[in-house]
């Protein structure tokens, strides 16, 4: 049933003061989303301080950005916007289905890949063509491919090593393919389960690498990804939320905060009201005050993703918040 | 002497309004040039016509000479008259008072204990209800009328301070103001007799008391349309200037258009400048009353037999933190079926029941928690919810294009609802999938003459309950799959559910015989012949749920059909619709929305019998904007309650007999469905005018009148129950008697929440710049306002000359002329 999903013992949570929370927390992306689209060049791409060149894995974040808050492709006041993000990523599309910009990747193409394969995925819902079913499902065959033989991803598009700071982008696109109805073999996904589950720390959380200490973005990701890959109720994944849970939250808490903020978000929704609730005020009323005037984030720890243009940390902004609206598919409970 | 002069006044043709004020109006000449001209002229032309009349006429006696002379001149001078171009003037300086309206709550929620109020303003509030003021330093003096303030009722506290402090008030206010009176229930409603013109109030009028009878709201009192009020001071006052808006209220709306929303939407269409400012007096204490309350229930309407579901119940509570009480869940007979204990902390908690559905046909669950002795309120300590329990599983077969975003959605929902044992096709993308419990395997490649998965004959399609059919292309649904699809529609009762795209359905069935089963006409030109017309950017869609889709399931959420109407024409708007310009003649419109080019609505959805089958059309493929902010609630809801709607259905099958009503619980005065299939002996449909069922409650029974639907021995009606209590609605045909249980509850929406709510009020004071005034400063409104009176002046004309005596003048003198030449014989 449908009301399984909702937590099987009672907790307190205050519904009224969310709902008008809310309100806030709507107009707060609508600015970010108006930031983001006096940003992007006529081309379709955003800037960043990654390269020197377009970059697909910013440009997917500002895309699902705009998908977060219902703006679909061919729908709504920012068609024309999310029209030519899309056919960028495409466009963008190598002769091995990996989707990154030559010149335009970061130090691993896998995370851009990753990222852009999501917002493909997302976005084929609303592009009823095959030509891009073909090129979503290339891009999930080169994950499916460059899975290492302990079940995680790297920084390359091949079997190498492995960390879970890649292999979380790579888990959240191949579980969005599953919502799209794309293949994905189970073996690939439970050997992605042994890997992260590698990753876990005894004390609770995730390392960025198997025996290396706990990073609280890590264990936002390694939580959402073992939710992702079907394992709510592993207990790595409580102790991880519960090593957030306990930490003072403020930007010093890792240098990757709008990264942490993401799947921190994520990673408390996937596991039910009690835990979701114990961890998005936090995130929110901090979001909500730390707005700038023009709708975009500080960049913090992440500036220099950025460069001149914030659109790196808005996008991540606004998709944590977005997590509140329930428009993204890859999102869903 | 006034009456009569107005009355000749009115008699010559003088307008109504001028002739009234006759008195007060000023003669003027709109050329007075030519009337000096025309009377200086006439003197030598009178004396003119007189010489030569004594001249040529010397024959003619002098009396008759002297008349002939006079009928000219008289004649000649009612020209100058007329050229002259008399009229008369009222100038009147009229002083438009601003209006304010005052509208005191009525609602059920304004019968619970004002609470316990502040002893520091205990004696200001003391004095403003008419109490003797205690004593500063004597504690039990204040403590009694802490006390006695404490009992009085919201309703009573305004009636006190009305009583104590409204003549003055308003006579200071009507001074200055044009003073509206309403209340406010279920409806507001203007009280107050004097609803006149602007410029028929004058200054020195009294203030007029409302008859008992007009103060009495008689709308329903279980809700308050806080918002609706305040909208229809603003539209009462269109054209004025409104001071303000005086709020008696505990601030709590529970029907019709959020009272902030409302003070928005005014602003906005006043360029942004709020309407009026709000003064808003909240009506009971600041803290809450001790009080647990069962405020809402989530729980599927229809399950499977043996299905464990998961009912979830939302528990608020205040002034009770840390008691432990036990949340139940009880059967029909009250027996208690799980028990959840709970430590209550302020605010609202959740407590989730498994509930094992053993046994087929409907039922009555509750959720209550046990009344606490200290408790002031136990109306609100439970909720009774109806549930359904279907002997098997509904098989679902989904075929779509691709998989779209309310696929994807509907995909995880359909198959975590255990009431649903559901199939899913992709059939138009570069490979055709099958997909049984989320696992997708290769089946085939485009092109194919079949697909597999997408039934090929009757008998495959009449292995579903329900077929969902989404943006399949033509080619994949064949001439043959469609004509067998309508027969098992037709004959096997199979039920089906379009849910169009952009790109092949409808526009692809435009001459197939799918075509047939949509309960709409399509228009296949709209949208460069896409069959689909997209909203303004600026200007989405907004889905408007009819009278009659306010009584189907799929929009059911509470038991009053205006509540859901409105929730759900609330739902985000959407971008895109197929062009369904018009319902077949079978069908039912559930809901519509306007077209961009102002033409008639669009269908949007639609559900009508087709044989033994139904089929329903879902004009959108972007309800998964439903799930703002709450995620799968609305939006599975909404897609749950509708696919059992039209699927297949084991208990109702069209060769039985049998009665439905829906909603099966309800409020008092929200209208519900009846539908009766009805077969003779034979198991031929009973084909007739009418049929009537008789409903009975509390020992009283009343007749309703059911018509012929769209499907030969099918009948609809509607009724709307005036009482609460369980109704047995019984059609006594020569068979069995068919019987249907009706609950109808009252709502407990008004006393659910039972605090002030203080927040809303301080927001719709903020926002339009008013102020929250609290009930012992209730008579410092008038000093609080200062708009003035606006001064204009009006003037109004009439012309005298074109009058009726006048013409009867120039006749009669001209008559006379001719008369008195004629007898004299001249020519």
């Amino acid at each position: 049933m449908l009301l399984h999903l909702c937590a099987t013992n009672t907790f307190a949570q205050d519904v009224d003061g969310d709902a008008r929370q809310l309100v806030r927390v709507e107009a707060a992306v609508d600015r970010a989303i108006e930031y983001l689209a006096s940003k992007q060049d006529p081309a379709g791409w955003w800037p960043q301080g990654v390269s020197s060149k377009p970059n697909t894995g910013v440009n997917a974040l500002c895309l699902l950005a705009f998908m977060g808050r219902g703006h679909a492709p061919g729908r709504g006041p920012y068609r024309e916007t999310v029209g030519r993000a899309v056919d960028f990523i495409v466009e963008s599309k190598q002769k091995d289905g990996v989707l990154v910009r030559p010149e335009g990747n970061s130090h691993g193409p896998m995370y851009e890949h990753a990222l852009a394969t999501l917002a493909v995925i997302e976005a084929s819902g609303w592009i009823p063509t095959p030509a891009i079913r073909v090129v979503c499902q290339q891009a999930v065959d080169v994950i499916v491919a460059a899975q290492n033989k302990e079940g995680g991803w790297r920084y390359q598009p091949k079997p190498s090593d492995a960390d879970l700071s890649v292999t979380v982008m790579q888990v959240v696109a191949l579980r969005a393919a599953q919502n799209a109805k794309l293949k994905v073999p189970q073996e690939t996904l439970d050997n992605a389960v042994k890997y992260v589950k590698s990753c876990a720390r005894p004390e609770g959380g995730f390392a960025y690498q198997p025996g290396q200490g706990v990073k609280h973005a890590q264990s936002a990701a390694g939580a959402l990804c073992l939710e992702l890959l079907g394992k709510f109720d592993d207990p790595d994944v409580e102790k991880a939320l519960l090593s957030l849970q306990q930490k003072e939250y403020k930007p010093e808490m890792d240098g990757y905060f709008h990264y942490m903020n993401y799947y921190s978000m994520q990673a408390h929704f996937q596991a039910g009201e009690k835990q979701w609730s114990a961890w998005h005020p936090r995130v929110r009323t901090f979001l909500l005050e730390s707005q700038n005037a023009d709708g975009s984030w500080p960049g913090w720890g992440e500036d220099r993703i950025n460069g001149p243009a914030k659109c790196y940390s808005t996008a991540m902004a606004a998709m944590a918040l977005e997590v509140y609206m329930h428009y993204l598919p890859a999102y869903q409970r | 002497m006034n009456d009569f002069s107005g009355w000749l006044a009115r008699s010559v043709g003088i307008g109504h309004e001028l002739a009234s004020k006759v008195d007060r109006l000023e003669w003027y000449w709109a050329r007075p040039e030519v009337l000096f001209l025309g009377l200086v002229l006439l003197v030598p032309i009178g004396w003119w016509i007189a010489r030569r009349h004594e001249k040529r006429l010397p024959w003619l006696s002098r009396r008759l000479r002297t008349a002939l002379t006079i009928c000219r001149i008289a004649v000649l001078f009612l020209m100058v008259f007329v050229l002259a171009g008399p009229f008369v003037r009222l100038d009147e300086r009229i002083d438009e008072k601003p209006v304010v309206a005052l509208i005191v709550d009525e609602s059920i929620s304004m019968s619970l204990p004002v609470g316990r109020l502040s002893e520091t303003t205990i004696g200001n509030v003391a004095t403003a209800v008419g109490l003797e003021q205690p004593a500063k330093d004597d504690p039990v003096a204040i403590a009694a009328t802490v006390a006695r303030l404490a009992s009085l009722t919201r309703a009573e506290l305004v009636r006190r301070v009305l009583d104590s402090q409204g003549p003055t008030t308003f006579r200071q206010l009507a001074d200055r103001f044009d003073l509206r009176r309403y209340t406010v229930a279920r409806r507001a409603i203007r009280i107050d007799a004097t609803n006149t013109a602007p410029s028929d109030v004058p200054s020195d009028k009294p203030v007029q008391e409302p008859s008992p009878d007009a103060v009495t709201n008689h709308s329903d009192s279980l809700d308050t349309a806080l918002g609706s009020a305040i909208e229809l001071a603003m539209d009462d006052a269109s054209g004025r200037s409104l001071a303000a808006i005086i709020l008696l209220t505990d601030g709590r709306s529970t029907i019709g258009i959020d009272p902030i929303d409302a003070v928005r939407k005014a602003a906005e269409a006043s360029g942004g400048q709020p309407r009026a400012p709000i003064m808003a007096v909240p009506i009971g204490s600041i803290d809450l009353p001790v009080d647990v309350a069962i405020v809402e229930v989530l729980a599927a309407p229809e399950v499977a037999l043996d299905d464990t579901v998961s009912i979830v119940s939302t528990i608020q509570s205040s002034n009770m933190t840390g008691k432990k009480v036990a949340v139940e869940l009880r059967d029909v007979s009250k027996n208690v079926l799980d028990t959840v204990p709970i430590t209550l902390s302020e605010g609202r908690q959740q407590a989730v029941f498994s509930w094992h559905a053993k046994e087929v046909g409907a039922t009555v669950l509750t959720i209550s928690v046990v009344p606490e002795p200290e408790e002031t309120i136990h109306e609100n300590n439970s909720i009774d919810f109806p549930v359904e329990v279907s002997s098997r599983k509904s098989k679902v077969l989904v075929i779509d294009g691709v998989p779209r975003w309310d696929l994807r959605f509907l995909d995880h929902a359909i198959r975590r609802d255990t009431g649903f044992e559901a199939t899913i096709v992709l059939a138009n993308g570069f490979e055709e999938e099958v997909i049984d419990g989320g696992n997708p395997t290769t089946v085939g490649t485009a092109g194919e003459s079949s697909v597999k998965g997408v039934p090929q004959n009757v008998d495959e399609w009449a292995a579903y309950d329900l077929v969902i059919l989404g943006d399949v292309k033509a080619s994949v649904l064949t001439v043959e799959i469609q004509n067998a699809l309508i027969e098992a529609v037709e004959k096997r009762g199979v039920g089906v559910v379009f849910q169009p795209g952009g790109e092949h359905l409808p526009r692809d069935y435009a001459h197939d015989p799918l075509n047939q089963l949509f309960p709409v006409e399509i228009d296949y030109s709209a949208g460069n012949n896409s069959a689909a017309i997209e909203a303004p950017e600026f200007k989405p869609f907004r889905m408007r749920v009819t009278a009659r889709g306010a009584m189907h399931p799929a929009f059911a959420l509470s038991g009053d059909a205006s509540r859901n109407r409105t929730s759900w024409s609330e739902m985000p708007a959407f971008f895109r619709a197929a062009a369904a310009v018009l319902p077949k003649p079978s069908a039912t419109v559930l809901a519509e929305v306007d077209q961009p080019n102002g033409r008639t609505p669009l269908v949007l959805m639609a559900e009508a019998p087709v044989g033994r089958g139904r089929v329903a059309w879902i004009g959108t493929e972007e309800t998964f904007r439903w799930r703002r902010n709450i995620g799968d609630p609305l939006f599975w809801r909404f897609w749950g309650q509708a696919l059992r709607s039209v699927a297949r259905r084991e208990d109702r099958p069209w060769d039985t007999n049998w009665l439905v009503i829906g909603p099966s619980r309800c409020e008092p005065g929200s209208p519900v469905f009846i539908e009766l299939n009805l077969l003779d002996a034979a198991k031929q449909p009973v084909v007739a005018p009418h049929q009537t069922v008789d409903i009975g409650v509390k020992g009283s029974v009343e007749t309703v009148e059911l018509r012929p639907a769209q499907r030969p021995g099918m009948y609809h009606g509607t009724y709307t129950p005036n009482t609460s209590g369980r109704h047995t609605v019984a059609h006594l045909s020569e068979q069995k008697p068919l019987t249907a249980d009706l609950i109808v509850a009252d709502s407990t929406r008004e006393r659910a929440r039972p605090g002030v709510d203080r927040e809303t009020l301080r927001s719709l004071a903020d926002i339009t710049g008013g102020a929250v005034i609290e009930v012992d400063a209730f008579s410092t409104i008038p000093y609080r306002l200062t708009e003035q009176s606006i001064e204009s002046r009006k003037s109004l004309e009439d012309d005298v000359w074109d009058t009726w005596p006048v013409l009867l003048l120039l006749v009669g003198f001209y008559c006379v002329d001719v008369g008195i030449r004629r007898l004299s014989g001249l020519s």
